[in-house]
């Protein structure tokens, strides 16, 4: 096994997992203060994907193109939000239904096509993978990374504010938020537009790095998503308690999936395998609390019968 | 303060488990009014502070707070008008915020929630600091810690802070010490009565305890299968005791009281 191999995969690795991170930051509002499973940032992610690699080629300065992006994915989050809450929908199944139609969406983005190329040398993007190894601010790990520190500063403000807390009271305790005068289910909607907003944000970013925009580039975003929170969660949760370090974590959850990733093909795993790998280790981190749980009570069960006899 | 007008409330109509929990309910209450609700499991008494504070759409009959008329209105939009204590000490309080974050979000029931202004500011904190402070549970020095915490006593207690520090125009208390142990209950209890005293509160506490139903409040009422069928007006409640209490419920429902959640001492 060839060790130079690996580190020369390594920056790209970070790379991309700064811009998965992002998108985990969105799941992160929906799964962990909503307590929300929202399925929609399959389809969210591909649709960022798209506009900014539409508008784009066709000349639209990059900046506008994420910023749109990030419109369409709000757009997005609103019809999950409106399956669920106006139709009483369960969340889960309402986001496969956006997901769903958002494949049909996404090629209509695309003129029917199911790949499109931004070409690095004929369109201005913001990043790109082929200033991976570059030292300079060219480099895309310092934008994203100037990117990711902007996103979770706004995040860590908005959470403050008298909305922010809202939409945690609605995640926290649904009942206590409508006792307290809260609308749960338009907090719920504005929940699910900032997340998808952000999944769409990051799916932009993405588009410009790889350099083309692909109607299958979501798929199991979300299980990426969630093992990005829940990595970051097992490796640093002990040591930040407030909003912003958590989010941090989910960005260094990511990137630490992504050099995982790129460690097991270097010990030899075919590409092809990688999403059964990652569905198992988020399989497993999900499972390793409710263990614990059982652990738990059985040994408190235990106890009481000692005490008995 | 309160007219509950002749509502009715049926669950799951048409269905194998179809429950009228409501059947004709009936009650008015005046300004300052401090009523304890009493009945066996399934009379209608949960069912009927749920449907004042909009849980669930009524069937019939209509309800206003403080002449407004507020049948058609959502959960969220009476919450201006109510303060609101549970059975469950976890379903007051959000665990996982803390406990100024809780209260900041007591403070602004009603009101507009803005994107744009701070969920807690400065002067709050030391408001609740204060209001915290009366407590005498030593929560003033906690008020960063997560509500998760706290005993249910504690979160009942913040609770009942939580529902009077907007002055709601009808406290509702959904036996809201049924899950404590009694002494514990009692003081909760006791500050109850102080909070609604000092706000000069309109108050609806459902109990299972007869004791504390005769011991509490000015007004007294029984429910039996949906309907109010025994209403004690303030005259008469001060010299009632629990064995005049059971004469008038088998007098007005004709049968016995068989309930062994009925606390009769």
């Amino acid at each position: 096994m060839d060790f130079a191999k690996l580190l020369n995969a390594l920056p790209g690795a970070a790379s991309q997992g700064v811009i998965w991170g992002m998108m985990a930051i969105g799941v992160y509002i929906t799964y962990r203060i909503l307590d929300v499973a929202d399925l929609t940032v399959d389809g969210s992610m591909a649709t960022g994907g798209a506009v900014a690699a539409v508008l784009i080629t066709q000349g639209v300065n990059p900046w506008l193109a994420v910023l749109c992006a990030f419109l369409v994915g709000m757009l997005t989050g609103l019809l999950t939000g409106l399956f669920h809450t106006a139709m009483g929908i369960p969340a889960i199944l309402a986001g496969i239904l956006t997901q769903l139609a958002l494949y049909s969406v996404n090629l209509r983005i695309m003129d029917g096509k199911a790949n499109m190329a931004v070409n690095v040398n004929k369109y201005w993007v913001l990043v790109s993978s082929r200033n991976v190894r570059v030292l300079s601010l060219q480099n895309p790990i310092c934008l994203t990374l100037l990117l990711t520190v902007i996103l979770i500063a706004l995040l860590y403000l908005f959470f403050g504010t008298e909305y922010g807390n809202a939409l945690r009271a609605t995640g926290a305790n649904q009942n206590m938020a409508r006792a307290q005068g809260i609308n749960t289910s338009r907090a719920k909607v504005v929940g699910l537009m900032l997340s998808n907003g952000i999944v769409a944000f990051s799916g932009a970013m993405l588009t410009q790095y790889q350099g083309f925009a692909d109607v299958q580039m979501g798929r199991g975003a979300i299980v990426i998503g969630l093992a990005a929170v829940i990595i970051g969660e097992v490796v640093l949760g002990k040591f930040f308690r407030s909003l912003w370090g958590k989010l941090l974590c989910v960005s260094v959850g990511a990137i630490i999936y992504y050099f995982v990733m790129q460690i097991v093909l270097w010990l030899g795993l075919n590409t092809n395998d990688l999403k059964m790998l990652t569905a198992l280790v988020v399989a497993i981190f999900l499972a390793v609390p409710y263990w614990k749980g059982l652990a738990m009570t059985r040994r408190a069960g235990r106890g009481k019968e000692e005490k008995h006899a | 303060m309160l007219d509950i007008n002749h509502i009715a409330k049926t669950f799951n109509p048409g269905t194998i488990t179809e429950k009228k929990a409501l059947v004709d309910a009936d009650l008015h209450l005046q300004d300052g009014d401090f009523v304890t609700v009493i009945g066996g499991n399934g009379a209608g008494k949960s069912t009927m502070l749920n449907a004042v504070a909009g849980v669930f759409p009524v069937d019939r009959g209509n309800i206003v707070i403080d002449g407004e008329d507020v049948t058609d209105l959502s959960e969220h939009r009476r919450a201006r008008l109510l303060g609101r204590v549970f059975q469950d000490p976890m379903t007051g309080t959000a665990a996982a915020m803390t406990i100024e974050e809780n209260m900041a979000l007591a403070n602004r029931r009603g009101k507009h929630r803005s994107p744009f202004r701070w969920g807690i500011t400065q002067k709050e904190r030391s408001m609740f600091r204060d209001e915290l402070a009366r407590l005498g549970l030593g929560l003033e020095n906690r008020m960063q810690a997560k509500v998760g915490l706290l005993s249910g006593g504690q979160r009942q207690a913040l609770t009942l802070l939580m529902a009077t520090l907007q002055k709601p125009q009808l406290l509702l208390l959904d036996e809201h010490t049924a899950a404590l142990d009694p002494k514990t209950a009692a003081k909760v209890l006791h500050l109850t009565r102080e909070l609604i005293q000092d706000h000069h509160l309109t108050a609806m506490m459902v109990t299972h305890n007869m004791k504390d139903a005769l011991q509490y409040g000015n007004r007294i009422i029984m429910m039996h299968e949906g309907r109010v069928i025994v209403d004690v007006e303030p005259e008469m409640k001060a010299s009632l005791r629990v064995e005049n209490l059971l004469e008038m419920f088998e007098h007005t429902s004709g049968g016995k009281l068989d309930n062994d959640r009925m606390l009769l001492s």
